[in-house]
């Protein structure tokens, strides 16, 4: 370094060159970023916030983080990162962190020790065992947490504790997608990966604002279309979102109506001779309610599909759709990428399955550049909660609670007895919460999340929280679902522990411990093992002294499986960017595209198969039979609340760029919360001019579960006759309004559409 | 005092306008265009807040401008800020 430097000077040529690194650019010749970093600490993770899974670079000096930096040798970021990590050492050293257990004394909760505190929730989960036995108790975690924190949650709850009232926050945006993969297409968890993105001529973004909820998928998205102008973006959503200035065609369907679009894009598809023959009869079969039909059943059910008639249904005009359809065709490639706009309906699993249809029938599928691509809002949604079995039903590593064998293979791991593990699923979220209140389910344990805010018609599950034993488990303090917890263990939070996270595209990546836990917070998943020996299960917690013990087990859970995850042990993870499961052996490099050439699987089991029967895929899935995926024949469902005279709006929710989740992360960021200070409604200038309402002005929104007040933004961005409101704001959760009927496959809720009316304040 | 490099997205056709429009923005530091339209940039602000504004309002005000994508963020002697 030059002496002539000031220290600021360096650090904006270190920032420059780390931009310039990011596209593969030198600026500096001779400069490296280790030779001018300044005795910094580099460490190796990925991104706190979303699904994304973005590799971070921790700089740590003195036991301080003072400094982040994207990941340049991570595929799925490049070492471009969105605003959200201006914030990322905020969340970390926030004023809110809490820093001490506390426990509830006189109706107020007040610093204790650990060891009262774990001696308090062990005597009173015993007590409750003791008395109504296990299935008192539930577990209620979260797509943030770790993949070790659920596994240790699922041990002590569904193996010794002997309850399957294990949940996850991920029943609420996930859950639709996973039943959509397993009934289309046999398995959980999309086909390929991010890097079909740089290889599609079209993408289809059906209820996803991706440039503000996965804002590095679209910088890939647009990155790749600025490039190549053939390149085409359609849009199905009921808002204008940023993600509309670059888009070629934006249908907007009323919300909760679009099912009827899909099944008409199917049948323009097939009828205009896109349609793959060859692929539909070698790779498909067709279903409806009645089991296997064949392919004329099929057309013969689209015929009530009509590009009119969907129109009719969806209020997207027919000649759109058409073009939509004639775009997905035309297209070499194709990827559809969805989130919660499709997943949070009361046919969630449905809305899955037509979109898989529309990839099946074409054949785009398989090939590099297509995909049926479903993406994650939370960071571990997938490989913690999905893959970890988080859920009331499953166990870890895709194995299932009603499967005897499974029962006896995870018992015998955990080192409990086979009967430990309930056969019947437990209480799905909203069932469990529900019990919380009926006061079936007397103790629950909360980590990592914030349910008092976060659940639909949220209101009506704070009398369970309330009035039964809540542990709560955070980083942050207070939370709403603090105020309601009568104990509150402090969490170790991220670069404070190390363990794994599984993005959106199968990619599982090693986080590791950079700085040490503030105050006395603990790792969770160390709080589970502690809390289980003082249950009284002292032999079964004992040997889990290690993050890489917990992971090892795990891993080992999942040889044979179809996200088998036995080449990703600590070691290695923690020199590469991640591995993309299947991923059987330490010296496999992961996988592409399952169920094809390339997929270890595919490759040992199955290709010679499909080569005799001349396919170039083979569905190998639980859930596939002979190898082949389902079109589903769905027909069109209202919402569970339409709108109607009473209530003539439809009320939709989403994120905002800046926030994320309940913002017990971004909350913590003051500047954070300034940029978008208030929560607010956006109306349509036509609506709000027929309700005479002015922009700025405040108005009440009344669903039939209650009534809140925001500040009128009014907007060209809402379709008319819909209102959006972000949900992140504590002192006004929308979700309270919002409405819990679900999706009865998925169990997941209908956050997306509510009747709502608005006057006035 | 946060500094931050970014990479800024535009347009392929405006990302001269861009370069030309950024330069006139304060707290920013351009280091040209590459890769036909990444402009590599520097951002200095107060708070990791003014980093925000200061990012929000060129991905908002400049034409031409896709997105703003921060690789590296120091913030050395944030702490004091609180
Ligand atoms: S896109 Fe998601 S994972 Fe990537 S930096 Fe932003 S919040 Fe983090």
């Amino acid at each position: 370094m030059s002496k002539k430097y000031t220290r600021r000077e360096f650090i904006k040529t270190s920032a420059a060159a780390s931009a310039a690194a990011g596209i593969g650019v030198s600026l500096f010749p001779g400069m490296t970023f280790a030779n001018q970093s300044g005795g910094t600490n580099w460490h190796k993770s990925v991104c706190r916030y979303c699904g994304v899974g973005c590799g971070v670079m921790i700089g740590e000096k003195a036991g301080k983080i003072i400094s982040i930096k994207g990941d340049e040798l991570n595929t799925v970021n490049n070492g471009h990162l969105c605003v959200k990590a201006f914030y990322l050492h905020k969340a970390v050293n926030s004023k809110t962190r809490l820093h001490h257990p506390m426990i509830r004394k006189n109706g107020k909760l007040v610093k204790s020790s650990w060891e009262e505190a774990l001696d308090l929730v062990a005597t009173k989960f015993n007590e409750i065992r003791k008395a109504n036995g296990g299935n008192a108790l539930a577990f209620y975690g979260s797509g943030q947490g770790e993949t070790e924190e659920t596994y240790m949650a699922n041990k002590l709850f569904k193996g010794c504790i002997g309850t399957n009232n294990v949940e996850g926050n991920p029943r609420l945006c996930m859950a639709s997608a996973v039943g959509g993969y397993l009934s289309s297409l046999g398995a959980d968890e999309p086909v390929g990966l991010y890097e079909d993105i740089e290889k599609a001529e079209l993408f289809f973004l059906a209820g996803s604002n991706t440039a503000e909820a996965h804002p590095i998928i679209f910088e890939r998205i647009m990155r790749h279309k600025t490039r190549n102008p053939n390149v085409k973006i359609v849009i199905l959503d009921p808002r204008k979102t940023p993600t509309d200035q670059v888009a070629d065609l934006h249908l907007f369907p009323k919300p909760g109506y679009d099912l009827a679009i899909f099944n008409a894009m199917a049948k323009v598809l097939i009828d205009e001779g896109y349609a793959d023959d060859d692929f539909i009869a070698k790779h498909l079969v067709m279903k409806n309610g009645d089991g296997v039909q064949d392919f004329e059943t099929y057309k013969k059910f689209l015929n009530d599909y009509t590009p009119e008639i969907a129109e009719k249904i969806s209020g997207v005009p027919a000649q759109d759709i058409i073009k939509a359809a004639r775009m997905f065709g035309k297209a070499k490639t194709a990827m559809t990428l969805w989130t919660m706009g499709l997943n949070q309906r009361k046919r969630g699993v449905w809305a899955n399955n037509l979109v898989h249809n529309l990839h099946l029938i074409t054949g785009k599928i398989g090939v590099p550049g297509s995909d049926s691509f479903s993406l994650t809002g939370q960071p571990n949604a997938c490989g913690g909660v999905r893959e970890g079995g988080g859920l009331c039903h499953l166990l870890p590593g895709h194995h299932l609670v009603v499967k005897e064998a499974h029962r006896a293979k995870v018992a015998k791991v955990w080192g409990v007895p086979a009967s430990n593990i309930q056969p019947k699923p437990g209480k799905h979220t909203i069932a469990m919460f529900s019990a919380l209140n009926e006061g079936e389910i007397k103790g629950m344990y909360i980590m990592c999340t914030n349910p008092a805010q976060s659940l639909p018609n949220a209101k009506k599950y704070w009398k369970g929280l309330k009035e039964q034993f809540v542990v709560v488990a955070e980083s942050f303090y207070p939370t709403m679902t603090t105020e309601y917890a009568d104990v509150v263990l402090p969490a170790a939070f991220w670069t404070e522990k190390e363990g794994v996270y599984g993005c959106t595209e199968r990619r599982s990546q090693y986080m590791p411990l950079v700085v040490a836990p503030q105050g006395q917070a603990k790792w969770d998943a160390f709080i589970l093992r502690d809390l289980g020996k003082k249950m009284g299960f002292e032999k079964e917690f004992a040997k889990y002294e290690t993050a890489e013990i917990m992971w090892d087990e795990y891993r080992g859970l999942t040889k044979g499986k179809d996200m088998n995850l036995m080449g990703a042990s600590y070691d290695r993870l923690k020199k590469v960017r991640g591995l993309t499961w299947p991923v059987p052996t330490e010296d496999h490099p992961g996988t592409y595209k399952r169920f094809m050439a390339g997929d270890p699987i595919y490759d040992s089991k199955f290709a010679e198969l499909a080569k005799k029967e001349g396919r170039r895929m083979y569905f190998y899935g639980p859930k596939a039979k002979d190898g082949k995926a389902t079109v589903w024949m769905r027909p069109h469902d209202d919402p569970a609340e339409p709108t109607d005279s009473e209530y003539p709006l439809a009320l939709t929710t989403g994120r905002v760029l800046e926030h994320w989740h309940t913002m017990t992360m971004t909350g913590t960021a003051p500047e954070l919360n300034r940029a978008v200070p208030n929560a607010y409604v956006e109306i349509n200038p036509i609506d709000a001019r027929n309700m005479s309402i002015k922009n700025k002005e405040q108005v009440v929104i009344e669903t039939r579960r209650g009534s809140m007040q925001f500040e009128a933004r009014v907007i060209d961005r809402p379709v008319q006759g819909t209102i959006f409101v972000p949900w992140h704001w504590e002192n006004k959760p929308i979700n309270v309004l919002c409405i819990d009927a679900f999706d009865p496959g998925s169990k997941e809720p209908e956050y997306k559409v509510a009747a709502a009316r608005i006057r006035k304040a | 005092m946060p500094i931050a490099g970014v990479l800024i997205l535009t347009n392929i056709e405006e990302a001269q306008e861009v370069l030309v429009n950024l330069n006139t923005v304060e707290n920013v530091t351009t280091y040209g265009i590459h890769k036909q339209n990444y402009i590599i940039a520097v951002l200095e602000g107060d708070t990791p807040k003014s980093l925000e504004i200061l990012s929000q309002s060129i991905t908002n005000g400049i034409s031409g401008v896709i997105g703003v994508y921060p690789t590296y963020v120091n913030y050395e002697d944030d702490e004091a800020e609180g």
